[in-house]
This record gives structure tokens, sequence and C-alpha cells, in this order.
């Protein structure tokens, strides 16, 4: 079963849709019950670090995800989803992540130093090593970023792919079958539908 | 790098996509969800949704067309957010977080903000603390009658607030907005390009990104309008009168060297 978790943010009905038509037919995650039920799990994340966590855990997501990701199950973090794995954020104080991928979400200080509009906001170009994730990607692929804070990784090999803005900024992240992106493949077009594609093919 | 953005912008006036002329003249130019597929296709990085209609009714009341009417916003917001697989901003009269609610939960990414931006700029801020900042456009029309710095409109073009442009533009950014959408109204539907003074002086001042719009009327004013310092171009009449003509402008400012994604096809986005 293919669960997207809907959390009250404003991006839940994006992804679903993007899913959908994909041919797949997803599920509604808003508990512990139907995250347990699902193979792979979305959190597509917007808004807040800080509000994203405290409503996972009034939800009783934050066990729940985290058990998913432990027995190995598909899961991929959509923006604020990507940036919720981390040790933890620093948007509006120190708030604690799920732990999953060691790092701080720290704001994307040195391009604003660079004279860089935040947020990043429109289509940029990233690199990606090589993964089940970017099957049917194409060559130099653009996807679509709308964030001010990125996760800063400990461990480099945690990172999936980066593109460039005044800095490295992290854009998508992997342990295993954990994935991040912190651009929203669901408004990608070609690519985003692609690494959502290759996504639900990952076992 | 960050691309530059090339964003249609779509008008809606009771539930019929139109164009206009300086905020005064409206001709229809058809089916709102036709439109959005032909735009979605052809190279466009965003789709902008202003809703310009003053009485609130929506319907199409035409049973000639294979789309069931709709006589809500949040409707038409859900057809297109159904087909359209990238960002889609939508204003409007939008007035209060309720307003902003329905219409992000309805598949809109983000919402335009005008008007509220004079009578309620707590409002502005309380969206942005709960929505993000990133979801939040401060679309700002101005009005140069003689020259000057300009002045600031509100209420579709009606009501003046008095204020410098560049000052409005500064207060939006510090009340929460992630981005400005800055329009010329007396460019509006002209066709005889952007207000490049105006952009550059809104983009110097903000560290927000900033979409121009108003007054394209061909490829090169496009070009221009990012040398001035816009972030993103958008345009409204231009794209509908051509077939594929958001493939060509993207064509054109990706020949020209400028920083704009590759154009290609999208065929099965839809």
């Amino acid at each position: 079963m293919f669960g997207i978790v809907n959390y009250g943010a404003g991006n839940f009905r994006s992804v679903w849709n993007a899913v959908r038509h994909l041919g797949l037919d997803p599920m509604v995650v808003t508990d512990a019950a139907t995250a347990a039920e699902a193979t792979h799990l979305v959190l597509p994340g917007v808004g807040s670090f800080r509000h994203c966590m405290q409503r996972l855990s009034d939800m009783g997501l934050d066990r729940a995800i985290k058990d998913h990701i432990h027995a190995g199950r598909p899961y991929l973090g959509i923006c604020v989803g990507l940036q919720v794995l981390a040790t933890a954020g620093e948007e509006f104080g120190r708030t604690d992540g799920l732990g999953i991928i060691p790092g701080r979400c720290r704001r994307l200080d040195a391009a604003a130093s660079a004279g860089l509009p935040l947020p990043h906001i429109g289509w940029n170009e990233c690199a990606f090593t090589p993964s089940p994730l970017s099957t049917g990607l194409g060559e130099r692929p653009c996807f679509y970023f709308v964030h001010s804070y990125h996760l800063e990784v400990e461990d480099p090999a945690d990172r999936l792919a980066s593109c460039g803005y005044g800095m490295t900024v992290t854009a998508a992240v992997r342990r295993d079958n954990c994935y991040g992106t912190q651009f929203h493949p669901e408004k990608s077009q070609r690519d985003g539908l692609a690494l959502l594609r290759a996504f639900a093919e990952v076992a | 790098m960050l691309k530059a953005r090339l964003i249609p912008a779509v008008l809606i006036r009771q539930g019929l996509c139109v164009q206009s002329r300086r905020f005064q003249r409206y001709q229809a130019l058809g089916n709102p969800f036709t439109i959005v597929q032909r735009l979605s296709t052809w190279a466009s990085d965003e789709l902008i949704y202003l809703d310009i209609t003053r009485d609130g009714t929506y319907d199409l009341r035409r049973d000639d067309t294979n789309f069931a009417n709709r006589d809500t916003i949040e409707a038409i917001i859900q057809d297109v957010a159904d087909r359209c697989f990238m960002p889609l901003t939508v204003g409007g009269g939008i007035r209060s977080l309720d307003h902003m609610r329905s219409r992000l939960a309805s598949g809109a990414d983000k919402v335009a903000l005008n008007t509220l931006l004079a009578t309620g700029p707590g409002v502005v801020t309380n969206a942005a603390e709960e929505f993000g900042s990133q979801c939040i456009v401060a679309s700002i029309d101005v009005r140069r009658p003689d020259g000057g710095p300009g002045e600031v409109f509100v209420e579709g073009g009606r009501q003046s607030t008095g204020a410098d442009p560049v000052r409005w533009a500064t207060r939006a950014q510090d009340l929460g907005a992630g981005e400005i959408l800055l329009n010329s109204i007396d460019r509006d539907g002209q066709g005889s390009g952007y207000d490049l003074d105006l952009i550059a002086r809104v983009a110097a001042a903000v560290t927000i990104p900033v979409i121009a719009l108003g007054g394209v009327g061909s490829w090169e004013h496009l070009a221009a309008g990012l040398d001035a310092g816009a972030d993103a171009v958008a345009a409204a009449n231009i794209f509908h009168h051509t077939e594929a003509s958001v493939m060509k402008a993207k064509t054109f400012l990706h020949e020209s060297g400028r920083n704009v994604r590759a154009p290609e096809l999208h065929a099965e986005v839809l």
C-alpha cells in the first residue's frame, strides 16, 4: 500500500494527484494504524519544521515513521518531510527532528550573504549520485524548490543530490530505503513524476 | 544555479479566462481548463491564476464544453491543480485566512495578496506564520501617470493607497511575504514592455524574489525584465494569441543566453 501522510499542511493534495496520475492507488495516512499498513510512505511537508514535528507527535506519527524506516520500508520525505529526518532544526529556535539522518536544518545563510533572494524559489539543476530514485531522470534534471532552510548532513554519504545557490544546497538525502527531497517532485513536471514513479518501484 | 522563471498569468472573470487592458477592458478568451492544459504542456515554469471577478458568480453556464460548470473559485482551482504538476499561485479577492486555507486546500501552492496588504496587514503576517512565507506572494499594482516614482493601488486598481511602491514592497517583505508580484497598471495590455525602472528599483530594495507582470508584447520584453532584475517574468495577454507561445517565449529566452530551463515538451504531464 502506497501511503501519503496528511498532517494538515497545504500540499498533500498535489502529491496525491501526482501519485494517482501515475496509476497508483494511494491511501491517506493520518495515524499509526494507517501508517502500519503502508509498504511505501510519503511525507509531504510544507511550512515549518517545528509545526510539522508538533503535528507528527500529536498524531502519533513520529514513532510510526521511525518504525517504518527502521523496518527498512521505503520512505520519501518531501521538503519539510526531508528536513524532519534531521537530528534537529534551527528555525524558531531548536526543535528535535526524527534523528534518522545526522545533521541540522539551517538557513541558507551563505546564499543570503551572496546577495541571493531567500526563499530559494524556482527550478534548479540537481546533481545526483546514482540510486534507484534516479531511474528515468533526464541528464541534468531541474526540480522546483521553495525553501529557506536545508539539511546540512554530517555524513556526506547521506547526501543523494545537491544543487548550487551561492553555496551547495542539499537537494536530496538517502540512507538505505529512506529518501528525502528538498525539492517538490509533485511540482516538477516530467522529472518529478519520474522520480515519484522510481520511488514507487523501490522494493 | 537557480533558473529564471517564465510564468503565464491567467485572469479569470466570472469563470471565464479574460484579457485586460489597464485593468479596464476585458475580452473573454474562453474556458480556463483548456487554457491551463495548453499552458502546462508548453514549458511553463509556474502558473498564476488571478480571479478578477467582482460580484462572486463563477458559473460558465455553457453546455458545449467538456467540463462541468464550476460555480466556485475553489472548484476551478481544484480542476486546474488536478491537471497541473507545477506550482500554482492563486490571487484575487483574498481577504481572510479562511480564503487562503480553502484555496491552498483546493490545490493552490501560493496565495497572492493585494488589497489585504492595505486593509489587513496583521492577517498577512498571521498567514505567513500559519502557511509559511513561501506560500505568501505580495501582489503590488502600481500607477505612474506622470513618470514619477509611482503609487500603489488596491481594489483592482480602483483605490489609491498613496504609498510609494518600493516602500510598499519592503513593507510587504517585513510583513512576511515570500515573493513580490509587481504589476504595472499603466503598462497592462499595452504590449510596449514592462516598467523596467520600477522592476529595478523594487528588486534592489527587497531580498525576496520579484516576479514582473504587465506590458509584455514581445519575447524581448521578457528578456529585458530579467535583465532589469526580475527573478521571474510573467505575462497574461501575450500567451493567449499564438499556438505554443510559452514554448516560443522559453526558446527565445534560452537561445538569447538567459538562465532559464531548456525548453522541451512535457507531453506526458497531461
